[in-house]
């Protein structure tokens, strides 16, 4: 029964934390832009997302060690340092993102001063992870931010066109204006891909595991939660994806706010729908920034070989402490500069794509090597998916920066 | 010479070769940065073009849209009176910042007019959300205003479409 109970909460919360302001964004603005024809994007990601995290959770279960101490072994050290910088300045950005989310959703609510807010959240957030539970953090965020779910029920109440949402799953290139639209379609593509697989989801998903203390016979519960949990997290994002197309295409409306995403539940609920959305908002941010703070401590503990962990007092990892409470000091401080969130996580979220082979090759690697991991290493299925999604994410690598600087930022 | 000897001359040529590396990691570092900042001044002082012009109305023409919808759901007892507000508020600052790229800039030829035009716009808007945001506006009368604004932006962007 406590099993059950486990798995359950882990699918829940794989699902709840799966949405951030960067595929908020992304997600609103591909259905906006494209209508339903990126939903293939949701499933090719999604299915990237299992590969890996599946992966990371098997080696974290097998080996007790974490993602960044694997990654200097097999990478060395310049390689591995070279990670660590790159993945982590994607970890303050995308927190400085979600900070700054969380401060204008505050301010929707309640009005005021977003500055203000802004260190309010930081105060908050600081809180939350000095006196929370690893377990804690892990449920409450997660299982909070299923109220999310307001937006799929939203979306499917909005869409009526259900052929072109079928035909939205299947990969194509959909009839644009101009010629510059095929670029903008594939920067969506990109992007969407790269906020789906973010790193940070399966450095935090393998720190995880080791802090819940995970063993090889939690491998069975490791698929159930990555398979169910992450799929179910993907219905979030394409709730979105049919209110971008439903909803906010007709009106010529493209998302600069996290606030418009409201305007849907609000539509079908009144102003509950609108409060739930922006509840629902917020702790997916919270828990995202909370995330990224705290995987920005663990990458560093992890290569610098630091004692690490929400399980140990402060007095005993006290590096490790100070690293999450510096990650969110300085998310707090870039976004008192003034910075739109929303430019942040858009850079964020396409200099992560970049950094996405550099992170998951070192993991694949060690995955399939039997030195490490035994009977555990991949099979042939975990393999072919493996490879190919290296391929796929080598190919976003390539061609983010080029479509960035071509679509003036996704914007034509 | 010693094998001691040997081994001192050793590591002072590794000692000389890390540190080599690590004045030429640095220049690399500094020439990258020094481009960055160069590419970023030059972006931010060259005449604008069409597709920029392009891409401000068509943020303008979204922001429009977007206020009119929201007005239309407070009006239909939808949002809060908060929200409505501080959701207006935030459209403002992006709509100031768009028209003041606008006017601060210089376009091409025929752009010019383009330019100037959609600066003109996008300050109107600022004006009609700032209304909302101070709760100094008639909500329908915006609202009305608003449609009209959106109208326009959309017939600019379009005029800009390169097909």
């Amino acid at each position: 029964m406590k099993k059950i109970l486990e798995i359950f909460l882990g699918i829940l919360t794989a699902m709840g934390g799966f949405v951030e302001i960067g595929e908020l964004v992304f997600s609103l603005n591909a259905g906006a832009k494209f209508r339903y024809s990126l939903l293939w994007v949701v499933v090719l990601g999604t299915v990237g997302i299992i590969v890996y995290g599946e992966m990371c959770g098997r080696i974290a279960a097998v080996t007790e060690q974490p993602v960044f101490t694997l990654i200097r072994e097999r990478a060395g050290y310049t390689a591995g340092l070279g990670t660590l910088i790159a993945a982590n300045l994607v970890s303050l950005l995308t927190c400085t993102a979600e900070i700054g989310g969380l401060a204008i959703l505050i301010k929707l609510l309640f009005g005021g001063n977003y500055f203000l807010y802004i260190v309010l959240v930081l105060v908050f957030l600081l809180v939350c992870v000095w006196f929370m539970s690893f377990q804690v953090i892990e449920r409450v965020f997660g299982l909070l931010g299923l109220l999310m779910i307001v937006f799929v029920v939203a979306g499917v109440y909005l869409t009526q066109d259900w052929n072109g949402v079928a035909w939205g799953f299947v990969p194509s290139i959909p009839a644009v204006e101009t010629s510059s639209d095929y670029f903008v379609y594939a920067y969506f593509v990109v992007a969407l891909t790269s906020s789906i697989m973010l790193p940070y989801e399966t450095y935090f998903y393998a720190a995880g595991a080791i802090e819940d203390g995970w063993n090889p016979s939690d491998i069975t519960l490791n698929r159930i939660i990555v398979i169910i949990g992450f799929s179910l997290g993907a219905l979030l994002s394409i709730g979105l994806i049919l209110i971008g197309g439903s909803f906010l295409k007709p009106l010529l409306i493209e998302p600069q706010l996290p606030g418009t995403a409201a305007l849907g539940p609000a539509i079908v609920f009144g102003k509950w729908g609108l409060i739930v959305g922006v509840l629902g908002m917020f702790f997916a941010f919270a828990g995202a920034a909370i995330e990224n703070a705290l995987t920005g401590a663990y990458n560093f503990a992890h290569f610098f070989g630091w004692s690490w962990g929400k399980f140990r007092p402060p007095k005993d990892a006290p590096r490790f402490n100070l690293a999450w409470i510096v990650m969110l000091l300085a998310a707090t401080l870039i976004i008192l500069t003034g910075v739109d969130p929303v430019q942040v996580v858009e850079y964020s979220i396409i200099f992560a794509v970049v950094i996405l082979p550099l992170t998951y090759f070192p993991m694949l690697l060690v995955a399939r090597d039997k030195d490490y991991m035994g009977h555990f290493a991949n099979g042939w299925l975990a393999d072919i998916f493996g490879w190919l999604y290296f391929v796929i994410i080598l190919l976003a690598a390539l061609a983010a920066i080029p479509l960035l600087i071509i679509t003036h930022g996704g914007e034509g | 010479m010693g094998l001691g000897a040997l081994q001192h001359a050793k590591n002072h040529m590794r000692l000389g070769a890390k540190k080599r590396s690590i004045w030429i990691e640095a220049g690399v570092i500094v020439l990258l940065i020094a481009l960055a900042v160069t590419l970023f001044v030059q972006n931010e002082t060259k005449p604008l073009k069409q597709a920029d012009i392009k891409i401000a109305a068509a943020n303008l023409r979204s922001l429009s849209s977007d206020a009119g919808q929201l007005v239309q759901q407070f009006l239909d007892g939808e949002v809060t009176e908060t929200f409505l507000r501080s959701q207006a508020s935030l459209m403002r600052d992006k709509a100031k910042s768009t028209a003041k790229q606008m006017e601060s800039s210089k376009a091409d030829g025929e752009m010019e007019l383009k330019r100037w035009q959609t600066g003109h716009l996008g300050e109107q808007l600022e004006t009609k959300l700032a209304q909302l945001a101070d709760g100094t506006g008639e909500s329908a009368a915006v609202r009305i205003e608003l449609k009209k604004l959106f109208g326009e932006l959309k017939e600019m962007e379009d005029s800009l479409k390169q097909r």
